[in-house]
């Protein structure tokens, strides 16, 4: 049990949690770089602990800092939000160690998750369709991984299992590429995650990215929220993401959600998760779970009209979940658009002084967002200024109501991303629904094509 | 920090066989760097000849602006690099690594002087002719606004 909780995090999901917090009565500990120390939700929280320099290794990455932090508030529970040490399983059983509450599922669940061939071997004996490709690591034998290639089928992607979030691949599309991508892909992987593995799969080539978001209780109850659809994507980045994923059969989809829920009791996964997939040919294929709140939760709330965060605290809480399977209806469409600091057409990042902020409003409008005008945006973390997320009876409501609000938004003083977004809001592909991974880099690379 | 404390250190640095004193006071800092008069094959004639001084307030936005702007030193005398974008300078490749220039290297056209670090995306900063590095106002780690100058660069036969 607690009453007090740490949100080790910062911007638009840190007042996020502490809203849900605030809600629920209770109480809210905010931690914060030398960086973020004017940052409005400070004042918000009941307690607010500087947890050293900008730089994000020695502050929000700093697992001793929020430790300590939890320790001298007295905080019980600490919320990792997204990103930063939200999937970190030395530092979820650290909080463990020392006798707190981890917003999420067990470090050895995270850990489990976080190496991508014992997730796919997890998924496969609990019946989640994969991508084809063996649950099994490279052996580092050449021979063996031709041979494994041949079988697969080119296009072949080689995979760390240390990566994840479009990290760590690389694309083969014959053999005699084949011994390089394995010996390139192996050592930037040793590099950046510390663990040289790879593995092989099957390259799709015109997927969609569809995901399915789940709430399990720590009384082995589990339901999924529906399906989201985010295909809308730069560098492997999500820019607009949409509930429910349009253009699927129904009961396709709700076999798909029984599935991620029964692989969730066969871990005893606790708390909230999401099951991504790619989606090609009626077929789904996962790719990774994510052990954590994602940035588009918010979609989801918005068909389900559950508060997922607030779930997300009563399962950590220990409560059994107060609806089952049948209660969850999702109701209409929503949409999110990730509002970005960054030049529309370059997409340099654009940090600064904010001289103005005129946010939308009215009926289906929400705007999730921790800055105000006359912020002066930083340039230590990611340029995510806030979410715009419109809600209709159907898509071409949301999307009317998503194109009147960011209209209605005025951001000066820094460039953003709003025009790229409009855009989108006029392209006939996306108007249509339904499009691939690569739509979007498709659209950008025909704007510079002479 | 005042001017008589500046001159004060001017002297000390010219006494001294050091190459430069950075000093931290507060929200002031100040970095001298001694130049050496005979750049060629001179080496052994180390004398100091002009320690140039480039203030640097950390905490105020307006006041580093206008630290910034290269009006203290000789507009003749080289090229100013200057930020593209505001951000974090990183003078290495890496935390390790040795710096990617240092005073007095000579430089190439399109040779990576420093990165600028914004919201996780890295920007080489390199020049634009060749040259050889008469100053280093940029401080790793430290922030620099859009524009400001970062290197001076002397062009070089």
């Amino acid at each position: 049990m607690f009453d007090t909780v740490l949100i080790a995090n910062r911007g638009e999901i840190a007042l996020r949690i502490q809203r849900a917090c605030r809600q629920m009565g209770l109480r809210t500990v905010a931690v914060y770089s030398e960086a973020d120390a004017n940052a409005s939700y400070l004042k918000t929280a009941d307690q607010a602990v500087c947890i050293g320099p900008a730089s994000p290794a020695r502050s929000y990455l700093n697992p001793a800092a929020i430790l300590l932090a939890a320790e001298l508030t007295g905080a019980q529970a600490i919320h990792p939000g997204y990103g930063f040490l939200s999937e970190n399983a030395d530092f979820a059983g650290a909080v463990q160690d020392a006798g707190l509450v981890f917003v999420g599922p067990s470090a050895a669940t995270i850990r489990t998750m976080g190496d991508k061939v014992a997730a796919k071997r997890a998924m496969l004996l609990a019946g989640v369709p994969c991508v084809p490709g063996p649950d099994v690591a490279l052996s580092g034998n050449t021979a063996e991984a031709l041979a494994l290639a041949q079988h697969i089928g080119y296009p072949v992607i080689v995979k760390a299992a240390g990566g994840g979030g479009g990290r760590g691949m690389r694309v083969v599309h014959e053999a005699g590429h084949l011994t390089e991508a394995i010996a390139v892909t192996g050592e930037e992987a040793r590099r950046a995650f510390g663990n040289p593995t790879l593995y092989l799969e099957k390259y799709l080539e015109h997927p969609r990215h569809i995901e399915i978001q789940v709430l399990c209780d720590a009384h082995g109850q589990a339901v999924w929220l529906g399906s989201r659809d985010c295909s809308l994507q730069r560098r492997n980045q999500k820019v607009i993401e949409e509930a429910p994923a349009i253009g699927i059969a129904q009961a396709l989809i709700a076999q798909l959600g029984e599935r991620c829920v029964q692989a969730c009791r066969n871990m005893a996964y606790l708390g909230v998760g999401t099951f991504e997939f790619l989606y090609q040919g009626e077929s789904f294929y996962f790719i990774e779970m994510n052990t954590r709140l994602q940035v588009e939760h918010t979609v989801t709330e918005m068909t389900t009209g559950i508060d997922i965060v607030e779930q997300q605290l009563r399962m950590a809480l220990g409560e059994p979940l107060s609806f089952g399977q049948a209660d969850i209806i999702e109701r209409g469409h929503a949409m999110e658009c990730r509002i970005n600091a960054e030049d529309p057409q370059t997409f340099i990042p654009s940090p600064g002084l904010i001289s103005r902020w005129d946010m939308p409003g009215g009926v289906g409008v929400r705007f999730d967002s921790h800055v105000q005008a006359h912020d002066t945006i930083s340039p230590y973390y990611d340029s995510m200024l806030g979410k715009l997320i419109t809600h209709g009876s159907t898509r071409e409501q949301a999307m009317a109501r998503m194109q009147i609000a960011l209209n209605d938004m005025v951001v000066q003083g820094i460039q953003t991303n709003i025009p790229l977004h409009q855009d989108l809001l006029r392209d006939t592909g996306f108007l249509a629904g339904g499009v691939d991974n690569h739509h979007l880099e498709r659209l950008l690379a025909a704007r510079h094509a002479p | 920090m005042d001017l008589e404390k500046i001159k004060e250190l001017i002297d000390v640095l010219a006494a001294s066989d050091l190459a430069e004193i950075e000093l931290v006071e507060g929200e002031h800092r100040v970095r001298l760097v001694k130049r050496l008069c005979a750049e060629e094959g001179a080496g052994l004639s180390a004398t100091p000849a002009a320690a140039s001084v480039a203030p640097q307030a950390a905490s105020e936005p307006d006041a580093r602006a206008q630290a910034s702007q290269p009006e203290y030193a000789d507009a003749e005398a080289g090229e100013w690099v200057t930020a593209p974008l505001y951000g974090v300078v990183h003078l290495t490749p890496s935390p390790d690594a040795a710096a990617f220039v240092e005073l007095g290297d000579l430089v190439l056209p399109g040779q990576t002087l420093c990165v600028i670090e914004a919201m996780k995306m890295f920007h080489e900063v390199k020049a634009s002719r060749k040259g050889r590095v008469e100053l280093i106002l940029a401080a790793a780690g430290e922030e620099a606004e859009a524009g400001a100058a970062l290197f001076q660069l002397k062009a070089a036969k």
